[in-house]
């Protein structure tokens, strides 16, 4: 089999002071996992992973982003991410959320994680407003999952991915 | 493709390795050998490389040479490590790695060299 393997890590970006949008570009991020890489693990490191590493997919807005490596060295990328400690002037960290072998899965995986972080969400609301909010957006998010398996319809999250 | 690593019954491996200048006038301690070594291991294995532990059992600073001790797995990265470190301060440089061994005893002897080393 010919067929080059790759594993797809899906991480969150936290800022040190959260604001909505913060301007990063997929560039940024790749020399900045680039620079830990080559710090913790080398030339070695960087070398092997440099010929399949990829970020697949930023969003600034939820602060996701996705990381395409090998198969045999997704572990050096993996360990490397946390001891990134700033983009540029801005300080964040890498939370590191799931590891998969295909885009596919991560995107699954991440829709289960939006709605468990909806019902946290829930819990820290402090106003009336924020509550109905997030509750709406629960309904919305159950009912599209609940129309995707009556009718085998597309789950519409998927088009933020398809690019 | 399936890689089978045997572990053999060697728990650490003994290198006995001599770092060659260009120039002759270089004095070396032990200590600053021992900084050698892992400045080699950082530069190829980074941070975790550096995490490995090697000692250096016996060090003679006229012949600049040392005998090593490093546990299985790391032996073939500091292996590596030493082999491709050319230059320390702006001076060329190399490790020759004279004998390797799992078994200290075996240092001893070198019969390429016809010399025992009674030290």
């Amino acid at each position: 089999m010919v067929r080059f393997k790759n594993r797809y890590l899906l991480c969150e970006l936290v800022l040190e002071k959260d604001c909505l949008v913060y301007p990063i570009e997929q560039k940024e991020v790749y020399y900045v996992v680039r620079q830990a890489i080559e710090r913790c693990h080398g030339d070695y490191g960087a070398g092997v992973t440099q010929g399949g590493m990829n970020v697949k997919y930023l969003n600034v807005y939820t602060k996701t982003v996705l990381i395409r490596v090998r198969r045999e060295y997704y572990k050096l990328l993996w360990s490397s991410i946390p001891f990134i400690k700033s983009i540029g002037r801005q300080k964040l960290f890498f939370h590191s959320l799931h590891i998969g072998g295909t885009i596919r899965s991560c995107q699954k995986f991440l829709v289960k994680y939006g709605q468990q972080q909806l019902a946290v969400l829930l819990q820290k609301c402090k106003t009336q407003e924020e509550r109905k909010a997030v509750q709406r957006a629960t309904i919305h998010c159950t009912w599209l999952k609940g129309l995707s398996n009556f009718e085998n319809v597309k789950h519409t999250e998927d088009d933020d991915f398809s690019d | 493709m399936k890689r089978i690593v045997s572990k053999g019954p060697a728990d650490y491996f003994y290198l006995k390795v001599s770092l060659e200048f260009t120039e002759d006038d270089i004095e070396v301690d032990v200590l600053l050998f021992k900084a050698i070594i892992v400045k080699a291991l950082l530069t190829m294995y980074g941070e975790t490389g550096t995490a490995m532990t090697v000692d250096v059992l016996k060090y003679n600073e006229d012949r600049k040479e040392a005998i090593l001790r490093v546990h299985h797995s790391g032996f073939s990265k500091l292996w590596s490590a030493l082999t491709l470190f050319g230059y320390y301060s702006q001076k060329q440089c190399a490790f020759r790695v004279h004998q390797v061994s799992s078994c200290l005893m075996a240092l001893a002897f070198n019969s390429r060299q016809h010399m025992v080393h009674a030290n």
